[in-house]
Protein backbone atom coordinates (compact mmCIF):
# COMPACT_ATOMS: atom_id res chain seq x y z
CA UNK A 1 0.00 0.00 0.00
CA UNK A 2 2.53 2.50 0.75
CA UNK A 3 4.49 1.40 -1.99
CA UNK A 4 2.56 4.31 -3.79
CA UNK A 5 4.56 7.27 -2.12
CA UNK A 6 7.96 5.98 -3.71
CA UNK A 7 6.30 6.35 -6.66
CA UNK A 8 5.15 10.29 -5.84
CA UNK A 9 8.86 10.56 -4.23
CA UNK A 10 10.01 9.91 -7.77
CA UNK A 11 7.75 11.88 -9.19
CA UNK A 12 7.70 15.07 -7.44
CA UNK A 13 11.80 15.11 -6.95
CA UNK A 14 12.10 17.04 -10.15
CA UNK A 15 9.87 19.85 -8.64
CA UNK A 16 11.24 20.54 -5.82
CA UNK A 17 14.91 19.75 -6.54
CA UNK A 18 16.22 23.82 -6.58
CA UNK A 19 14.99 24.15 -2.52
CA UNK A 20 18.00 23.76 -0.06
CA UNK A 21 17.99 19.86 1.15
CA UNK A 22 16.92 20.35 4.73
CA UNK A 23 13.29 21.86 2.96
CA UNK A 24 13.50 19.14 0.83
CA UNK A 25 13.57 16.67 3.47
CA UNK A 26 10.08 18.51 5.50
CA UNK A 27 8.52 18.60 2.24
CA UNK A 28 9.02 14.65 1.61
CA UNK A 29 7.80 14.35 5.20
CA UNK A 30 4.56 15.92 4.48
CA UNK A 31 3.81 14.43 1.17
CA UNK A 32 0.58 12.50 1.42
CA UNK A 33 -1.64 11.72 -1.31
CA UNK A 34 -3.47 15.61 -2.01
CA UNK A 35 -0.02 17.23 -1.16
CA UNK A 36 1.32 15.19 -4.46
CA UNK A 37 -1.90 15.07 -6.84
CA UNK A 38 -2.10 18.96 -5.99
CA UNK A 39 1.84 20.10 -6.16
CA UNK A 40 1.89 18.00 -9.71
CA UNK A 41 -1.58 19.63 -10.85
CA UNK A 42 0.23 23.24 -10.08
CA UNK A 43 3.78 22.17 -11.89
CA UNK A 44 1.98 20.88 -15.07
CA UNK A 45 -0.24 24.35 -14.69
CA UNK A 46 3.98 25.84 -15.54
CA UNK A 47 3.62 27.53 -12.14
CA UNK A 48 6.72 27.52 -9.58
CA UNK A 49 6.42 24.94 -6.77
CA UNK A 50 8.07 27.09 -4.52
CA UNK A 51 8.49 25.74 -0.57
CA UNK A 52 6.48 28.77 1.46
CA UNK A 53 3.33 27.35 -1.25
CA UNK A 54 3.97 23.90 -0.57
CA UNK A 55 3.94 24.34 3.34
CA UNK A 56 0.78 26.52 2.77
CA UNK A 57 -0.73 23.38 1.25
CA UNK A 58 0.90 20.60 3.47
CA UNK A 59 0.88 21.95 7.28
CA UNK A 60 -3.04 22.73 7.47
CA UNK A 61 -3.59 19.05 5.73
CA UNK A 62 -1.00 17.75 8.01
CA UNK A 63 -2.58 19.12 11.36
CA UNK A 64 -5.91 19.03 10.68
CA UNK A 65 -5.50 14.96 9.63
CA UNK A 66 -4.38 14.38 12.54
CA UNK A 67 -6.93 16.41 14.63
CA UNK A 68 -10.04 15.00 12.58
CA UNK A 69 -8.54 11.31 13.26
CA UNK A 70 -8.69 12.03 16.59
CA UNK A 71 -12.01 12.95 16.35
CA UNK A 72 -13.26 10.39 14.51
CA UNK A 73 -11.91 7.58 16.48
CA UNK A 74 -13.48 9.52 20.02
CA UNK A 75 -17.14 10.29 18.64
CA UNK A 76 -17.13 8.06 15.47
CA UNK A 77 -19.40 5.63 17.49
CA UNK A 78 -22.14 7.83 17.52
CA UNK A 79 -22.98 8.31 14.10
CA UNK A 80 -25.86 5.85 14.11
CA UNK A 81 -25.66 4.72 9.92
CA UNK A 82 -22.15 5.12 8.36
CA UNK A 83 -23.66 3.64 5.55
CA UNK A 84 -26.69 5.95 4.66
CA UNK A 85 -24.11 8.92 4.94
CA UNK A 86 -21.76 7.54 2.51
CA UNK A 87 -18.67 7.24 4.68
CA UNK A 88 -17.30 4.45 3.71
CA UNK A 89 -17.62 5.58 -0.21
CA UNK A 90 -15.95 8.93 0.23
CA UNK A 91 -12.51 8.07 -0.27
CA UNK A 92 -13.15 6.48 -3.46
CA UNK A 93 -15.19 9.56 -4.97
CA UNK A 94 -12.41 11.96 -3.83
CA UNK A 95 -10.21 10.32 -5.64
CA UNK A 96 -12.00 9.99 -8.38
CA UNK A 97 -11.95 13.61 -8.32
CA UNK A 98 -7.92 13.75 -8.17
CA UNK A 99 -7.60 11.42 -11.05
CA UNK A 100 -9.71 13.68 -13.08
CA UNK A 101 -8.12 16.79 -11.94
CA UNK A 102 -5.32 15.44 -14.42
CA UNK A 103 -7.44 14.09 -17.54
CA UNK A 104 -5.56 17.11 -20.32
CA UNK A 105 -2.12 15.08 -19.84
CA UNK A 106 -0.72 13.36 -22.52
CA UNK A 107 -1.49 9.68 -22.50
CA UNK A 108 -3.93 10.12 -19.27
CA UNK A 109 -6.82 7.99 -20.88
CA UNK A 110 -4.33 4.66 -21.96
CA UNK A 111 -3.00 4.81 -18.49
CA UNK A 112 -6.29 5.18 -16.45
CA UNK A 113 -7.14 2.29 -18.19
CA UNK A 114 -3.67 0.08 -17.48
CA UNK A 115 -4.08 0.44 -14.11
CA UNK A 116 -7.46 0.17 -13.85
CA UNK A 117 -7.42 -3.09 -15.56
CA UNK A 118 -4.51 -4.28 -13.90
CA UNK A 119 -5.30 -3.34 -10.29
CA UNK A 120 -9.14 -5.21 -10.52
CA UNK A 121 -7.31 -8.33 -11.68
CA UNK A 122 -5.19 -7.59 -8.71
CA UNK A 123 -7.09 -7.22 -6.22
CA UNK A 124 -9.54 -10.32 -7.50
CA UNK A 125 -6.36 -12.24 -7.64
CA UNK A 126 -3.25 -11.67 -5.65
CA UNK A 127 -5.95 -9.33 -3.14
CA UNK A 128 -5.71 -6.22 -1.45
CA UNK A 129 -3.63 -4.36 -0.41
CA UNK A 130 -1.24 -5.44 -3.73
CA UNK A 131 -3.42 -4.11 -6.21
CA UNK A 132 -2.16 -0.35 -5.71
CA UNK A 133 1.39 -1.64 -6.42
CA UNK A 134 0.57 -3.67 -9.43
CA UNK A 135 -2.05 -1.34 -10.98
CA UNK A 136 0.11 1.38 -10.15
CA UNK A 137 3.21 0.20 -12.22
CA UNK A 138 0.51 -0.75 -14.95
CA UNK A 139 0.14 2.65 -16.03
CA UNK A 140 4.00 3.58 -15.87
CA UNK A 141 5.09 0.74 -17.28
CA UNK A 142 2.63 1.18 -20.36
CA UNK A 143 3.92 5.46 -20.02
CA UNK A 144 7.32 3.94 -20.53
CA UNK A 145 7.36 1.62 -23.05
CA UNK A 146 4.75 3.56 -25.55
CA UNK A 147 7.22 5.94 -27.62
CA UNK A 148 7.72 8.75 -25.33
CA UNK A 149 6.36 11.15 -27.73
CA UNK A 150 3.01 10.02 -26.50
CA UNK A 151 3.66 11.17 -23.20
CA UNK A 152 4.28 14.70 -25.05
CA UNK A 153 8.43 14.06 -24.41
CA UNK A 154 10.34 15.54 -27.34
CA UNK A 155 9.61 15.80 -30.76
CA UNK A 156 7.02 13.42 -32.98
CA UNK A 157 9.89 11.41 -35.19
CA UNK B 1 8.63 2.52 26.38
CA UNK B 2 5.32 0.56 25.81
CA UNK B 3 5.59 -1.53 22.25
CA UNK B 4 3.10 0.62 20.98
CA UNK B 5 4.73 3.79 21.17
CA UNK B 6 8.14 1.81 19.23
CA UNK B 7 5.74 0.20 16.86
CA UNK B 8 4.45 3.99 16.33
CA UNK B 9 7.93 4.95 15.46
CA UNK B 10 9.11 2.29 13.53
CA UNK B 11 6.11 3.18 11.32
CA UNK B 12 6.61 6.91 10.94
CA UNK B 13 10.41 5.89 9.86
CA UNK B 14 8.94 3.12 7.18
CA UNK B 15 6.50 5.66 6.13
CA UNK B 16 9.07 8.96 5.98
CA UNK B 17 11.57 6.36 3.86
CA UNK B 18 9.09 5.42 1.42
CA UNK B 19 8.22 9.14 0.51
CA UNK B 20 12.10 9.70 0.08
CA UNK B 21 13.22 6.59 -1.36
CA UNK B 22 12.04 7.60 -4.64
CA UNK B 23 13.50 10.30 -4.52
CA UNK B 24 17.02 9.27 -3.58
CA UNK B 25 16.80 6.67 -6.39
CA UNK B 26 16.18 9.07 -9.38
CA UNK B 27 18.37 11.59 -8.33
CA UNK B 28 21.22 9.72 -8.37
CA UNK B 29 21.13 9.70 -12.30
CA UNK B 30 22.47 13.35 -13.56
CA UNK B 31 20.05 12.86 -16.77
CA UNK B 32 16.42 11.50 -16.60
CA UNK B 33 15.76 8.91 -19.90
CA UNK B 34 12.92 10.25 -21.56
CA UNK B 35 11.10 6.66 -20.85
CA UNK B 36 11.66 7.36 -17.50
CA UNK B 37 10.17 10.99 -17.76
CA UNK B 38 7.19 9.24 -19.57
CA UNK B 39 7.12 6.92 -16.67
CA UNK B 40 7.06 9.67 -13.77
CA UNK B 41 4.39 11.53 -15.69
CA UNK B 42 2.15 8.98 -15.47
CA UNK B 43 2.40 8.32 -11.97
CA UNK B 44 -0.35 10.39 -10.75
CA UNK B 45 -2.79 8.88 -13.00
CA UNK B 46 -1.79 5.41 -12.18
CA UNK B 47 -1.48 5.47 -8.96
CA UNK B 48 -4.84 7.45 -7.98
CA UNK B 49 -6.85 5.47 -10.38
CA UNK B 50 -5.47 1.85 -7.89
CA UNK B 51 -7.05 3.79 -5.25
CA UNK B 52 -10.96 3.83 -7.17
CA UNK B 53 -11.18 1.28 -9.85
CA UNK B 54 -11.27 -2.23 -7.61
CA UNK B 55 -14.49 -0.36 -5.32
CA UNK B 56 -16.06 -0.38 -8.58
CA UNK B 57 -16.77 -4.79 -7.80
CA UNK B 58 -18.91 -4.01 -5.17
CA UNK B 59 -20.07 -0.79 -6.47
CA UNK B 60 -24.25 -0.71 -6.50
CA UNK B 61 -26.53 1.98 -8.09
CA UNK B 62 -25.91 4.42 -5.69
CA UNK B 63 -22.04 4.16 -5.98
CA UNK B 64 -22.26 4.13 -9.80
CA UNK B 65 -24.59 7.20 -10.12
CA UNK B 66 -22.30 9.12 -7.15
CA UNK B 67 -19.06 8.30 -9.44
CA UNK B 68 -21.17 9.76 -12.93
CA UNK B 69 -22.12 12.55 -11.05
CA UNK B 70 -18.71 13.63 -10.14
CA UNK B 71 -17.32 12.71 -13.83
CA UNK B 72 -19.85 14.99 -15.21
CA UNK B 73 -18.91 17.93 -12.53
CA UNK B 74 -15.20 17.36 -13.38
CA UNK B 75 -15.88 18.98 -16.81
CA UNK B 76 -16.84 22.11 -15.09
CA UNK B 77 -15.95 22.55 -11.46
CA UNK B 78 -12.90 21.81 -9.35
CA UNK B 79 -12.02 19.16 -6.90
CA UNK B 80 -14.28 20.06 -4.31
CA UNK B 81 -17.34 20.94 -6.39
CA UNK B 82 -16.58 17.49 -7.91
CA UNK B 83 -16.27 15.99 -4.42
CA UNK B 84 -19.50 17.62 -2.78
CA UNK B 85 -21.69 16.32 -5.93
CA UNK B 86 -20.49 13.00 -6.09
CA UNK B 87 -21.40 12.84 -1.97
CA UNK B 88 -24.35 14.41 -2.02
CA UNK B 89 -25.79 12.11 -4.99
CA UNK B 90 -24.44 9.41 -3.03
CA UNK B 91 -26.01 10.00 0.27
CA UNK B 92 -28.93 11.20 -1.14
CA UNK B 93 -29.27 7.30 -3.70
CA UNK B 94 -28.50 5.38 -0.63
CA UNK B 95 -31.52 6.49 1.08
CA UNK B 96 -33.51 4.78 -1.99
CA UNK B 97 -31.57 1.76 -2.98
CA UNK B 98 -29.97 1.30 -0.02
Amino acid sequence: MNFRHVLYSAGIGRRIAHWPVLQQALGYFILTDPQFAIAEARAESGRPVGFVWYLGLGLPVYVFWTIESGLGAVFGKMIPDTHALGIDFLLPIYFLGLVLGFRKRPLWAPVVAASAVASIIAYRTVGSPWHVSIGAIAGVLLAVILPPHHSGIGERP
Amino acid sequence: MSTTFWIILAGAVATYLTRVGGHLVISRFDTIHPRVEAGLNAVPAAVLTTLVAPELLHAGPAEWAALIATVLVSLRGGLMAMFLAGAAVLILARQFVG
